[in-house]
């Protein structure tokens, strides 16, 4: 017998009333939803894309279509990025982070319509940059919109970023599995978060909605490779050291270029993406397969098409390109590009090595696709997301030990050559601290916030080193924050304040004796931590700086100064401590 | 008591009313991403379809690595279209990247290892690299592998891979293999005199010149005024032994066509080679006796030029010399051919730099000899 209308509503508010009481199924239904919802944006963005990009560059168009395109795309979506989207710059990834870790788990819908709206005109414009970091983005924009406006708290918004993040890579990349890797080695930087279930949830829903509208097709088709001779091994090794390099290069190229980009007048900020544009499109006049992400031309080299002296010219040609377009300030991310520069350093190290060694060797195309894991290693940082995307890409198993010894020679050059990883270095420009593997560090007894104090005694920076004397009288502790109009300025010792009267006089203020202190060297590179540190990170660096008290202070920026940490409470907290010293509680005003 | 089994409810109101609204741009989503993918699939299609037309008309300019890019670019567009890999393929083993089309056309035959074309494509690219084995596997496999029906029905696609491998097998001289694939060939191959022409002549190249006869003499049948025919028929019946029937398709072929060259210089031979022959019917004892001597005598001058052969031509010089009762005319004529036989075969061996063309009619005789003395050869 069929219920009623009256019992079906009744039954129907009763499933909802249960899924408000049980946050389990609630993350799982939010898990699904949000995997279905990015999944649908991600094929719109690609699609969206993809069709602007046929419009703009008809088969037979002139080539100074190539010239002209990019130039007008950056110039509108420069415009566009800084009028209206300044959070949708760039690849995604860091903001992604920064969202995550600092920002309490905000993403904003205008953040998702402008990454959406600038990201498909200047890659469908021929910008030398990828999809893929744009659409974690706006796939976290998304569940953070969905978190927030479901009424969520702020950790179970948090909790839901991965899983847009997870669900817009599988979408992007057309790899589920690697989409969840990346999830938690990069952006939470913990194999073992727990977010894996909804994660994979999201990915497999997404990965779903992909199917459905563009059908089974891998991004890249490449035929069965396989390791011709054991010796290969060895040419694979060398191919590790020479993607580990192209990536230690090419990260190299884009901060020292970004930098310099950051350092120009904020005015002209609207302007500096053109620069990208007009160099990709004076590039691309010549040769055409530096524009846009590449994956046509890869496509081809994976498949054996490579000329040595091509593919090495493209591959350079592709670091200079991206970086410039990165670093200029134009929406689009750093995946795909990763990918071309590794297949080229592939395809070029596998043809050397074919014409030297061509009974035991295979052609270039087997190199170039391990090429494109080691770079994606070497540049992004992810060996094992790197791993296992280019098995997803591909669907070739037969080439993963070599890309395994390929990758982790690419990742270890790559780690020692450039010691932070890119999205971090990305982030430390803006002023912003990621959290990196390392600070999370061993579990130990916890973690900076559980030992931080409020920093009751701060010296304004303008006050002198004799005042300052004064005021410090009877404090326990021996260094203590100085600060200024524009926030922290950095520690300052007694013994700092007794050197400089000996030095100079008690006139001399504490803004001129941290200058002195500093050598010029930027306030970032302060030693300091963040209240997400763990213990053992915060007894090295106060180790290896000869200091018993750190600042510690927000990731979102330096200058934000939250407490301090005193090397008695951290070793009590280790219960090795003898006594505390009582806080002092003046203040000089 | 874990945060979620607390009876506070966890979410405001807004929640459901969060979910209605992705629930209609869930739906207002799959409406675009339904109307965006139509739009690429349509303007993708044209793309590759135009892409293949170019690379057809790059083909026919002879173009090959150009039309190599269109092609790809087709492909690019339209995965799921065999045809485009297969003109790839086709294209690269023109353009010589023979790895290439080798990697393009292996990806085709792991979908389907009997399609028809790509292995005809691979057996071509094999053949080029002159791994015969390996091109006979293929072409063995494009034989007996799905054609489509159009443009050509299968078993004519068949019938032209056959004859493509004959003609494989023709220039390599595998004379056991060709006479294999032409057996089943005679049977299917279309009547057409073209076609029946080209059957008969790699008839003569296999070492079936019998098998060549008829063919000729059903075409001179079918069309008598055809020169190229009753050359062909002499070829064959000269090639068969039978030297008065290529004289008469030789005089034929140039009263058809008096400025044949070849024709007239294949006369020239088949009516040397008829003056010589001493095995031809109706000669009496004494003439065919006489020829014998003669050819001795021809090969034993030939023979002189070979040192290691000193002691034969002796023999030889010793044979024409004797005297031969008429009674012995008949055995010793029989006799006098098999040494010459002999002595012609051990020049061939020890001295082949010393036979020329010129000698060819000496050469066609002793053939004859040969397997007329020795039935099993």
């Amino acid at each position: 017998m069929t219920p009623s209308p009256a019992v079906s509503t009744s039954r129907l508010h009763a499933w909802l009333e249960e899924l408000r009481q049980s946050e389990n199924q609630l993350t799982l239904l939010l898990s699904l939803v949000v995997g279905v919802l990015v999944g649908l944006v991600t094929v719109g963005f690609i699609l969206v894309t993809g069709r602007l990009a046929a419009h703009m560059y008809p088969a037979g168009g002139s080539g100074w279509r190539r010239i002209l395109v990019p130039t007008l795309g950056s110039l509108s979506t420069g415009f566009l990025l800084a009028r209206y989207f300044p959070f949708a710059r760039g690849s995604g990834i860091p903001q992604t982070k920064f969202a995550l870790v600092v920002n309490d788990g905000i993403i904003t819908f205008r953040t998702i319509v402008g990454k959406l709206l600038c990201c498909s005109t200047s890659l469908a414009s021929g910008i030398a940059l990828g999809r893929e970091g744009p659409s974690v983005q706006i796939g976290a924009g998304v569940a953070s919109v969905i978190g927030r406006n479901s009424g969520l708290r702020t950790e179970q918004v948090k909790a839901l970023l991965p899983v847009g993040c997870s669900a817009a890579l599988a979408a992007a990349f057309n790899t589920p599995i690697a989409a969840v890797m990346f999830t938690l080695e990069e952006i939470m930087g913990d194999l073992h978060a727990t977010v894996l279930g909804t994660a994979v949830l999201s990915s497999a829903a997404s990965w779903m909605v992909l199917h459905y509208f563009l059908g089974d097709d891998p991004l890249f088709h490449v035929p069965a490779y396989r390791l011709v001779h054991p010796a290969e091994l060895a040419v694979y090794a060398v191919l590790g050291i020479v993607g580990g390099l192209a990536s230690v290069v090419f990260v190299k190229l884009l901060l020292g270029m970004r930098a310099r980009f950051l350092r120009l007048p904020a005015k002209t900020v609207w302007l500096h993406p053109v620069v990208g544009g007009l160099t990709v499109g004076l590039l691309g006049y010549f040769f055409p397969d530096v524009m846009g992400v590449g994956y046509s031309f890869v496509d081809r080299v994976l498949n054996g098409d490579a000329v040595l002296k091509v593919v090495v010219l493209l591959g350079i040609l592709k670091i200079v390109a991206t970086a410039t377009c990165y670093a200029s300030g134009n929406a689009g991310g750093i995946f795909g590009p990763s990918l071309f520069i590794g297949a080229m350093a592939g395809a070029a190290t596998g043809g050397v090595a074919h014409k030297l060694f061509p009974g035991i060797t295979a052609g270039p195309g087997a190199y170039a696709l391990v090429g494109m894991g080691t770079a994606f290693a070497g540049i992004i940082r992810t060996p094992f997301t790197s791993v296992i995307m280019i098995f997803e890409l591909t669907r070739d198993y037969t080439i993963i030990v070599p890309l395994m010894i390929s990758n982790t020679i690419a990742y270890f050059i790559s780690q020692k050559l450039q010691r932070e990883t890119i999205y971090d270095a990305l982030a430390r420009q803006d002023g912003v601290h990621l959290p990196s593997a390392h600070a999370h560090g061993p579990s130990g007894p916890g973690n900076v916030r559980k030992v931080m104090r409020p920093a009751t005694l701060t010296l304004p920076a303008r006050t002198t080193v004799q005042e300052a004397l004064g005021a410090v009288e009877g404090s326990a502790v021996e260094a203590w924050p100085v600060t200024a109009e524009q926030g922290f300025r950095g520690m300052i010792r007694r013994t700092d304040m007794a050197n400089a009267i000996a030095r100079e006089s008690g006139g001399i203020t504490l803004a001129a004796v941290l200058d002195e202190l500093n050598g010029g060297m930027e306030l970032e590179n302060f030693t300091h931590l963040h209240p997400d540190h763990s213990l053992h990170l915060a007894l090295e660096r106060m180790g290896s700086s000869g200091l018993g008290v750190l600042p510690v202070v927000s990731r979102a920026s330096v200058r934000q100064l939250m407490g301090i940490v005193v090397l008695e409470d951290v070793l009590k907290a280790y219960g090795v401590a003898g006594q505390t010293p009582a806080p002092h509680t003046a203040e000089v005003s | 008591m874990a945060p979620g089994s607390s009876n506070r409810p966890l979410l405001r109101p807004s929640f459901f009313r969060t979910l209605l609204i992705v629930a209609l741009a869930g739906m207002a989503l799959v409406l675009i991403d339904s109307v965006l993918a139509a739009t690429e699939r349509r303007e993708t299609a044209i793309e590759a379809t135009r892409s293949w037309r170019e690379g057809q008309s790059l083909m026919q300019q002879g173009r090959y690595n150009d039309a190599a890019d269109a092609f790809r670019s087709a492909i690019a567009n339209a995965r799921n279209n065999k045809e485009y890999p297969l003109a790839l393929g086709q294209a690269l083993l023109n353009a010589g990247q023979l790895d290439e089309a080798e990697s393009t056309l292996t990806d085709l035959l792991n979908a389907n290892s009997m399609a028809g074309a790509p292995n005809l494509a691979m057996a071509r690219i094999f053949a080029k690299k002159a791994e015969f084995e390996e091109a006979e596997f293929y072409y063995h496999r494009a034989i007996y592998g799905q054609w489509p029906p159009a443009p050509n029905d299968a078993a004519a696609n068949r019938i032209h891979v056959r004859f493509e491998l004959a003609d494989l097998l023709a220039a390599r001289n595998s004379k056991a293999e060709l006479l294999a694939e032409l057996l089943p060939l005679q049977q299917q191959a279309p009547t057409d005199t073209d076609t029946q022409a080209r059957l008969a002549r790699l008839f003569m190249i296999a070492g079936a010149p019998a098998r060549a006869v008829p063919i000729f003499h059903d075409l001179a049948r079918a069309d008598p005024r055809d020169s190229a025919v009753e050359a062909g028929l002499g070829e064959a019946e000269l090639e068969n032994g039978n030297f008065t029937a290529a004289q008469t398709a030789f005089i034929a072929a140039l009263r058809l066509r008096p400025d044949d060259q070849n024709a007239r210089k294949s006369l020239d031979t088949s009516e040397q080679i008829l003056n010589l022959d001493p095995l031809r019917r109706g000669l009496d004892g004494q003439e065919r006796y006489r020829r014998s001597q003669h050819i001795l005598q021809l090969v034993a001058d030939k023979a002189a030029q070979c040192p290691p052969l000193g002691d034969q031509v002796s023999a030889a010089r010793v044979a024409i010399s004797r005297h031969v009762s008429p009674s012995e005319l008949s055995e010793n004529a029989e006799s006098t051919l098999e040494l010459a036989t002999k002595l012609w075969q051990a020049e061939q061996t020890q001295c082949p730099a010393t036979i020329t063309a010129s000698d060819e009619p000496l050469q066609t005789v002793l053939a004859k000899a040969a397997r007329q003395l020795d039935p099993s050869r």
